[in-house]
């Protein structure tokens, strides 16, 4: 059994990463199956998040939890995609740096367990800043939509051009966006000193920074079974020390430091006889001193209580905001949040910037903000009118959010929700400056609440702001530069769009009785 | 000079000339453009078909033009425009009935074309438009492919000669490069131009589009209809959208007329087809434009049209 548990661990580690990174770099929309974006919401934090943001119990979050109660750190080295890019990096260095090259390192309990506290601090403050940088999965997903997408972006439309140039049509050239320059330069930053980390000292990130590390770190320091040495069998080769990517591993005291350990079984298939294997923790067989057991165990019970505390503070703190207000608020050209995250209040406080609705959203309109929700939004997507706007027919992006910050809407319930209102300057507009028709606004309007009223002879945009839906298709669609005459202003609540009339046209002989020239 | 080259050239020294009869039926097969005043191939200058589904009312119109062969021959590279611009389901009349496009593709492959392709600049995201229109599944079950039309570098950068507003344009590649034309505007109110025809569905093969919005729309669809035209022009008037065009709100805005009408001359075709609305051709100004700019002919009066009732 324990010579095929590194394999298993590597299968399906591979499997949960490639499915999570096709979400992130599909250009195609077509892998975002319910069953794929399902993946997604097994993340620690998105579920977490999801839970203390909306209440909605989650499944996964349970199995995790269970998962790692049971068997410790399963999680870090099977479902966590970033563990998963970490491992790949090692892999490199193992080529490169040579095998067989980690040590026992000492352990930065205290620094780990800050962050996770800090993060919790922010959490109950209603912010998400920290755990939006950290949260391995959103990380894992900035670093594929910020720095792998671009490759599969220009990859296929340099087979577009070839195809095109050879008039196949084969391939088809999507529009090459990438996020704000600050926000580039952040990911591309982080992911460095994450890719240094993991080059020199494996899974150090896990087991110092990482918040879900941390959590799963506590829950392990009580798991059923542990993975210890077994003297009997010992070989004494020290094998296991040198591969232990945790380096968590004390050879000379022939200890496993478990909490630490992300359960990636190299020790265990690297050696020669099954000097290493799981033992019941609680059972007779535990070799550890009995004394030390108990305080252990007091002080996790005690930091779990400690954040159970803080996630029921924050629960409670988040119902408070979420009271719904029946007027919706306006502030001039504030930031449109995407459908379905309710108010700005909602979307900034739950979402994690993992960036999947801006990878699912067909028509691109969805990208990153840097500073314009503030530092404690930092980096969460907006909606960008320069960009395209919001496809009337679609409400992709609310199916696929993990964290709870987008809502699931049906298509047709989005078409009643308003992100903003279009306001219209007159004075900017083409048909006042030039005198002369353009109409593109209304042409665009999926609602008609711009309509072209014939004002001196030409016909003038006209608002009916109830109808409006916030999409941006005026604002994007307006000619008039360097200010567009009609943009939209966003609703720091979503409002609710009043349905267009449903009037038949005049009811006339459907068939011209006779041709009328 | 390759190929392209070639084309291009063509097409500019007929347009500078002006005087298309005397470079013979070579020219023309490659401009694809029967002049105003060139002998048209068809007996009459407008067909208007009424009363039939789409497919057999575009059968008996190209009965009355003399056939697909007139138009296309052996071997030709054929481009079919029709309007996609909307990602709505076919009910809502926004875009051109798919049955008549794939009609249009069958006829042009029985006439011996050797590859139709079909395209449009659409305004929403161009993928779910061509899926949600019907027109992706139809072109293809008739054997024709799809091109893309949304990024700038399928256009080439083209002078519109003798123009008010619009001296450049972007047009797509495949209009420069195709053999045959083949427009097939669907008949629609429009918040902009106020109706939609055949003229107005050209603005579908250029790039920007803001510029035409910003330089007086009216002028410039008239303008840049002197540039290329057509080698036929098939108005879908089937579902019409009578307003809230040219996106519509719902299935409300449209009516079932069951028409259609097949013209070589685009300021006849739009002429007719606002009749057809219920309006007066003079009243929507591009078309007025067009027809003192000698672009096509508006007096529908002294035209020989042939009346087909299914």
């Amino acid at each position: 059994m324990y010579q095929y548990l590194k394999r298993i661990r590597v299968g399906v580690s591979a499997a949960f990463f490639c499915a999570v990174l096709l979400l992130f770099i599909d250009i195609s929309n077509v892998s975002r199956i319910p069953l794929l974006v399902s993946l997604a919401s097994l993340q620690f934090i998105p579920a977490v998040m999801t839970v203390i943001r909306i209440g909605t119990p989650i499944v996964g979050l349970v199995a995790v939890v269970a998962l790692t109660l049971l068997a410790g750190r399963v999680y870090c080295s099977s479902i966590c995609p970033l563990g998963t890019l970490q491992d790949g990096v090692i892999a490199l260095s193992r080529r490169t740096r040579g095998p067989r090259k980690f040590k026992y390192a000492r352990a930065f309990t205290l620094v780990h367990y800050a962050f996770l506290a800090s993060s919790v601090f922010f959490l109950c403050a209603g912010s998400v800043l920290l755990v939006d940088l950290l949260d391995p999965y959103s990380f894992f997903g900035r670093i594929a939509y910020t720095l792998f997408r671009p490759g599969i972006v220009g990859s296929n439309n340099a087979l577009a051009w070839a195809s095109d140039r050879l008039h196949l049509y084969f391939v088809y050239a999507v529009p090459f966006r990438t996020v704000a320059g600050s926000v580039f330069v952040v990911t591309a930053a982080s992911a460095g000193i994450l890719f240094w980390m993991a080059y020199f000292h494996g899974r150090l990130f896990c087991n110092s920074v990482c918040p879900t590390g941390a959590v799963l770190r506590l829950l392990s320091r009580v798991s059923l079974f542990r993975l210890t040495f077994d003297l009997g069998e010992c070989k004494d080769c020290s094998l296991c020390e040198k591969i232990c990517k945790a380096e968590c591993i004390d050879y000379k005291k022939r200890e496993v430091d478990f909490p630490r350990c992300v359960s990636c079984y190299n020790c265990i298939d690297a050696c020669p006889a099954i000097g290493i294997h799981y033992t019941l923790r609680y059972g007779k067989k535990g070799s550890e001193p009995a004394s030390s057991v108990n305080p252990k165990r007091r002080d996790v019970l005690k930091q779990s209580a400690a954040l159970l505390a803080a996630a029921t503070s924050v629960v409670s703190l988040d119902r408070a905001q979420a009271a719904p207000s029946v007027q919706p608020a306006f502030e001039l050209r504030g930031v449109v949040t995407p459908p379905g995250s309710r108010s700005r209040a909602h979307f900034t406080s739950a979402c994690t910037s993992c960036y999947l609705c801006i990878a699912a959203c067909p028509s691109q309109v969805i990208t990153s903000s840097f500073l314009e929700y503030g530092v404690t939004g930092m980096f969460q997507p907006k909606m960008d009118y320069t960009l395209a706007y919001c496809a009337y027919e679609c409400a992709v992006c609310t199916t696929v959010c993990p964290s709870g910050a987008l809502l699931p809407l049906t298509n047709s319930e989005k078409k009643e929700v308003q992100l903003g209102r279009a306001k219209f300057i007159k004075e900017d507009c083409i048909v006042i400056t030039k005198k002369t028709d353009c109409g593109a606004c209304s042409e665009h309007c999926p609602t008609k609440a711009v309509q072209m009223v014939k004002t001196d002879g030409l016909f003038l945009p006209k608002m009916t702001e109830e109808l409006c839906v916030g999409c941006g298709a005026c604002e994007h669609a307006c000619p008039v530069k360097p200010n567009k005459a009609i943009f939209v202003e966003a609703s720091s609540v979503h409002g609710k769009a009043k349905k267009p009339e449903q009037k038949h046209v005049e009811e006339k002989k459907e068939i011209p009785v006779e041709f009328p020239f | 000079m390759d190929r392209k080259e070639f084309f291009k050239k063509s097409v500019y020294a007929a347009l500078a000339a002006g005087a298309m009869p005397a470079l013979g039926k070579y020219a023309e097969a490659f401009a694809g453009t029967p002049m105003p005043g060139s002998p048209s191939p068809s007996p009459y200058d407008l067909v208007a078909v009424k009363g039939g589904e789409p497919d057999v009312m575009f059968d008996k119109a190209m009965e009355a033009m003399g056939g697909m062969k007139q138009f296309v021959w052996k071997g030709a590279m054929v481009v079919v425009k029709p309007n996609i611009g909307w990602d709505v389901s076919p009910d809502r009349g926004a875009n051109t009935n798919p049955k008549l496009v794939a009609q249009i593709i069958k006829h042009c492959y029985a006439a011996g074309a050797k590859q139709v392709t079909v395209f449009d600049h659409t305004c929403d995201d161009w993928k779910s438009a061509y899926a949600n229109s019907g027109i992706e599944r139809a072109a293809k079950d008739a054997g024709a492919r799809i091109a893309p039309a949304d990024t700038e570098n399928y256009y080439q950068k083209v002078t519109v000669a003798g123009t008010d507003k619009l001296p450049n344009a972007k047009v797509h590649e495949l209009i420069m490069e195709s053999d045959v034309f083949i427009n097939v505007p669907v008949l629609k109110n429009h918040g902009g131009a106020k109706l939609t025809v055949c003229m107005k569905n050209l603005m579908g093969i250029v790039w920007d589009r803001k510029e035409w919005h910003r330089n007086d729309l009216h002028q410039c669809i008239a303008d840049f209809a002197a540039f290329h035209k057509p080698t036929l022009n098939v108005v879908d008037a089937y579902t019409v959208m009578k307003k809230n065009g040219p996106r519509g709100v719902s299935a409300d805005d449209v009516v079932t007329m069951k028409s259609l009408l097949v013209s070589t001359d685009m300021v006849a075709a739009d002429a007719a087809a606002t009749k057809l609305f219920g309006w007066e051709p003079a009243d929507i100004r591009h078309i007025a434009i067009a027809a003192e700019k000698k672009i096509g002919r508006i007096d529908l009066a002294n035209l020989n049209i042939k009346r087909i009732t299914v």
